[in-house]
């Protein structure tokens, strides 16, 4: 079961993702976090890729989409938790990652 | 060692069975003891030819998708076909970034990923029809 849990201090959101990011489970999800970005008011958003176990390039659709909701917001969007093989996917569109958030 | 097998399936093309799709394709490949990044980029690609189909090919209907995997020596063939709507301009809509679904977060590189995780992509089809896509991999054995 695909799912996004939501943590919240000191200007940053960071939007937790756990299970399989594919087509199937990002549609159930990205609604849910464009209303928490909304809501936030942060200048900060982190995408977590910690707790995902799968991801294809809807995982590329998902973060895009997210930007443009961030941007609409005066946030900027990060990405973390991204392993090798994530990283390769998210090369593909140009999606740089970071390790560390020091806000 | 000469080394043979294949296995079928369909399923109706719901977005859940992306998941299952995966799942099977892991479980065939594991006999060709594949690394687990070898592993990754099978499932990833048929991940992907699968959400074709489900986004795509039936747009608005639920129809069937056939998956046959071969093994033949160190060769994993994967072909994911379907009797959907067919792809009129293949060589458009296998350039990275386009897609006609960009309305429904789709980035336009599912083809992009099966061919940069798979060592070839072919692609059948013929509108009204279906699409046939045929990809396959080399997975040598460490020893």
């Amino acid at each position: 079961m695909t799912k996004a849990e939501f943590t919240q201090e000191k200007g940053q959101l960071t939007v937790h993702l756990i299970g399989d990011i594919d087509h199937h489970g990002a549609s159930m999800i990205r609604y849910n976090i464009d209303t928490h970005i909304m809501k936030a008011m942060v200048k900060v958003v982190v995408i977590d890729f910690t707790g995902v176990t799968f991801m294809d390039s809807s995982g590329i659709g998902l973060v895009l989409a997210r930007h443009k909701t961030c941007q609409d917001c005066g946030a900027s969007l990060y990405v973390s938790g991204v392993d090798r093989q994530m990283g390769k996917i998210l090369a593909l569109a140009g999606i740089r990652t970071i390790q560390n958030i020091n806000v | 060692m000469y080394n043979k097998n294949y296995y079928k399936i369909s399923f109706p093309s719901r977005s859940v069975n992306e998941s299952f799709a995966r799942m099977t394709i892991s479980a065939f490949c594991m006999q060709l003891d594949p690394t687990v990044e070898q592993v990754n980029d099978i499932r990833t690609a048929v991940s992907e030819a699968v959400t074709n189909c489900v986004v795509h090919a039936y747009p608005d209907t639920i129809g069937t998708i056939y998956i046959t995997a071969t093994i033949k020596d160190s060769i994993l063939k994967i072909t994911v076909k379907d009797k959907g709507i067919g792809i009129s301009d293949i060589q458009k809509a296998m350039e990275p970034m386009y897609s006609t679904d960009m309305h429904n977060e789709r980035a336009g590189l599912g083809f992009a990923v099966m061919q940069a995780f798979m060592d070839k992509v072919k692609v059948y089809s013929k509108p009204g029809k279906g699409t046939r896509v045929v990809m396959t991999k080399n997975i040598e054995r460490s020893n």
